[in-house]
C-alpha cells in the first residue's frame, strides 16, 4: 500500500518573520486593551471575575501628637541636646517609613518640651515605641549580695537597683546588629549583637572578666539578663521577637543614635488625619480628558507630526495603564495624590523624549539620577515618589520601544 | 536669615542635613553627567546657572505660599524640588541631546542650539501649562499648590535659562 505523506510546509524566511510580527502585533493590541480595561476605575462593573480596584491609602492614615517632657541632668549645651534628640527621633521615624512627621521644641516656664506630630499608615504600636522610648542603654553587672533566683520575688533580675553600674553605655558601641539566632528553646528569634570598635580593649577585657557569667543590659530602666558566652566574644541580647517588623523597630532604636537626655510622655492625643481626599474616578477622567485636549492642541495648533503624537500617546497609555494595573494586581496601597503627580510627570517626560529621540539617553540618565538620589537620601513622600519613578522611567523607555515596533507593524499590515 | 528660618520652621539638624545632601547630590551629579556627555564648559555653565536659578525660584515660591498666602507648608511640599528638577533636567537633557547629535556636523555653531532650545522651551511650556491647568480642577488644594509651584518655577527657570543662554551660547 502506498504510504500517504503529508506535504511539508515550507515557510519562506521573509514570510515567517512577517507572520511572527503580525502575531506579535495582535498580542500587543490585546495587551494594551487588557491594560486599559484593568487600569480603569471600578473594573468590577465590566467583569464579575475581576474585582481589582486601587488600594487607596487615605483610609489607612492615623494622626497623633505626642508631647515629651525633657529631663536635663546638667544645664550645659541644652539647645544642642534638644536638637540631637529631635534628630534621633526624626531618624527613627523617617527610616521606618513614616509618611509625615514634624518635630518641634518649646519651653514652658522652666521646662523644656518636644512635640512630635505624626501622620502615617504604619502600625500605631510600633510608632508609639519609636517615639516614647529614649532607649538609653547601660551595661550592668550583678551584685554579690542579691539572690537572683528568689522565687518569691521574680522581678529581681529585671530591676536596675539590683545591679552595679559599669562605664559601658550605648555610646560605646559602633553598631548593634539585629539578626536571627537560635534561642535556648532551639527556635529562631531576633537577637541584638553589640559591636564595639576593634581597638576598644576595655570591652574585650570586660567580656573576658565576666566570661560564662550573667550580666545585665538596662534599656530605659528595664534590665535584660545576658549570659556572656564562654566560647566566643559575642554579646547577644534577646530582642524578644521573631517578627520582622518588631526587629526593624528594635534595629532603629539601637542604631539611630544615643539620646543625650531622658524624657517622659506628658501628653498624647489622636487627631483626625488631614489627608486630601481625591476622587480617583474623577481624577482619571480629568487626566484622560486633559491629555486628549493637549494632544489635539499639539496636532492642530503646534502642527506636531502625527507619528510623534501617536507614539507618545500610545507610550503614555501603556506606561500609565501598566503601572496602575501593577498596583491593582499586587494590591499595593498608594496615595492618590502621589499617583497623580507620577502620572503628570511621566506623561510630560514621555512626550519630550518621543519628540527629541536623540535626547532619550541624556534625559533618562539625568532623571534616573534624581530618582536614585531621592530613594537613597529622601524620606516620606519623596522616597515613595522617586522609588516609583525609577520603575516608571524604565517602563516608559520599554513602552517607547514596544510602540515603535507596534506602529511600524500595524502600518505594514494595514498597508498604510 | 529670617526668610530662611520662616520656611524651615524648627527643622532639626538631621532634616537640614538630609535635605541638603539630597539636593546637593542631585545637582552635583547631574552637572558631572552633563559635562561628561557634552565636554563643553559653556553648556556646563548654563546648566549650573539654570539649576541655581531653579533652587532660588522654588525657595521664593515656598516662602510666598507660607508667609503671604498663609498655606501651611507640609511634608508634601518636599516633592516640589524633585518635580521641578525632573522638568528642568529634562529640558536641559534635550538641549544636551541636540548638542551631542549636532556638534560634529559641518558648520555647526553653538548659537544654532539656541533656536532649537527656543522651540523646545515653547513646547514644554505649553505642555506643562496645559497639563497643569487642566488637572488642577481634579486635584486636592494641597496637591494643586505643589503642582502649581513646581510648574511655575520650572517655566520661570526655563525662560531665565533661555535669556541667559544668549550671553553664554555665543
Amino acid at each position: 500500500m502506498k504510504r500517504f505523506k503529508f506535504p511539508k510546509i515550507k515557510f519562506k524566511k521573509g514570510n515567517l518573520k512577517d507572520f511572527s510580527n503580525y502575531i506579535l502585533s495582535i498580542l500587543i493590541s490585546s495587551l494594551i486593551l487588557a491594560l486599559i480595561l484593568i487600569s480603569l476605575p471600578l473594573t468590577e462593573r465590566i467583569s464579575s471575575s475581576s474585582t481589582y480596584d486601587l488600594v487607596n491609602k487615605s483610609s489607612m492614615y492615623w494622626a497623633k501628637e505626642y508631647v515629651l517632657k525633657l529631663t536635663l541632668q546638667d544645664q550645659t549645651d541644652i539647645e544642642g541636646k534638644i536638637d540631637r534628640t529631635k534628630s534621633i527621633l526624626q531618624t527613627r521615624l523617617r527610616n521606618f517609613g513614616v509618611e509625615q512627621s514634624n518635630i518641634s521644641s518649646y519651653q514652658e516656664g522652666e521646662d523644656e518640651y518636644i512635640k512630635v506630630n505624626v501622620q502615617t499608615t504604619k502600625e500605631k504600636e510600633l510608632i508609639d515605641t519609636l517615639i516614647k522610648s529614649p532607649y538609653i542603654v547601660e551595661i550592668l553587672t550583678r551584685k554579690d549580695d542579691v539572690n537572683y533566683e528568689d522565687t518569691e520575688n521574680p522581678l529581681i533580675p529585671y530591676l536596675p537597683e539590683n545591679y552595679n553600674t559599669t562605664d559601658f553605655n550605648g555610646a560605646d558601641f559602633r553598631n548593634v546588629f539585629v539578626t536571627k539566632l537560635k534561642n535556648s528553646a532551639g527556635e529562631y528569634s531576633y537577637f541584638a549583637l553589640f559591636k564595639t570598635w576593634p581597638w576598644r580593649t576595655d570591652w574585650k577585657e570586660f567580656l573576658e572578666q565576666y566570661s560564662g557569667q550573667t550580666v545585665g543590659v538596662s534599656i530605659d530602666g528595664f534590665v535584660t539578663p545576658v549570659q556572656i558566652s564562654a566560647q566566643d566574644s559575642t554579646f547577644a541580647v534577646s530582642a524578644s521577637t521573631s517578627e520582622d517588623k518588631y526587629a526593624k523597630a528594635t534595629d532603629l532604636l539601637y542604631n539611630s543614635g544615643n539620646i543625650p537626655l531622658t524624657y517622659s510622655v506628658e501628653k498624647e492625643e489622636e487627631f483626625e488625619s488631614d489627608i486630601a481626599e481625591i476622587d480617583y474616578i474623577k481624577l482619571t477622567e480629568g487626566i484622560l480628558v486633559a491629555i486628549l485636549f493637549i494632544y489635539i492642541y499639539l496636532l492642530l495648533i503646534e502642527k506636531t507630526p502625527k507619528k510623534t503624537l501617536i507614539q507618545s500617546g500610545l507610550s503614555s497609555i501603556i506606561t500609565v495603564s501598566g503601572w496602575i494595573t501593577y498596583l491593582k494586581i499586587t494590591s499595593t496601597p498608594i496615595d492618590i495624590f502621589i499617583l497623580a503627580l507620577e502620572v503628570i510627570a511621566i506623561v510630560v517626560i514621555i512626550r519630550l523624549i518621543t519628540e527629541n529621540i536623540e535626547s532619550r539617553l541624556n534625559v533618562t540618565v539625568l532623571l534616573l539620577i534624581v530618582a536614585i538620589f531621592g530613594v537613597l537620601f529622601g524620606s516620606g513622600y519623596v522616597k515613595m515618589f522617586t522609588k516609583d519613578l525609577i520603575i516608571l522611567l524604565i517602563f516608559s523607555n520599554l513602552s517607547l520601544l514596544i510602540t515603535s515596533f507596534y506602529i511600524t507593524n500595524v502600518k505594514k499590515s494595514l498597508k498604510l | 536669615m529670617n526668610l530662611i528660618e520662616n520656611v524651615l520652621q524648627n527643622w532639626s539638624s538631621y532634616e537640614l542635613i538630609m535635605e541638603g545632601v539630597l539636593i546637593l547630590s542631585i545637582l552635583l551629579t547631574s552637572l558631572v553627567v552633563i559635562y561628561i556627555f557634552s565636554k563643553n564648559r559653556k553648556i556646563l555653565a548654563l546648566s549650573s546657572i539654570s539649576l541655581a536659578v531653579l533652587m532660588l525660584v522654588i525657595f521664593i515660591g515656598i516662602f510666598i505660599v507660607d508667609s503671604i498666602l498663609k498655606i501651611h507648608v507640609t511634608e508634601v511640599f518636599r516633592t516640589i524640588p524633585i518635580l521641578s528638577l525632573l522638568f528642568i533636567l529634562s529640558n536641559l537633557g534635550i538641549l544636551l541631546g541636540f548638542y551631542t547629535s549636532k556638534k560634529k556636523a559641518k558648520g555647526f555653531k553653538l548659537s544654532s542650539i539656541r533656536r532649537e532650545f527656543l522651540k523646545d522651551s515653547i513646547k514644554q511650556t505649553v505642555f506643562l501649562a496645559l497639563l497643569g491647568i487642566s488637572t488642577l480642577l481634579f486635584l486636592s488644594p494641597q496637591t494643586e499648590v505643589v503642582l502649581s509651584i513646581s510648574i511655575l518655577s520650572s517655566v520661570v527657570t526655563i525662560w531665565i535659562t533661555y535669556w541667559i543662554s544668549r550671553y553664554i551660547l555665543k
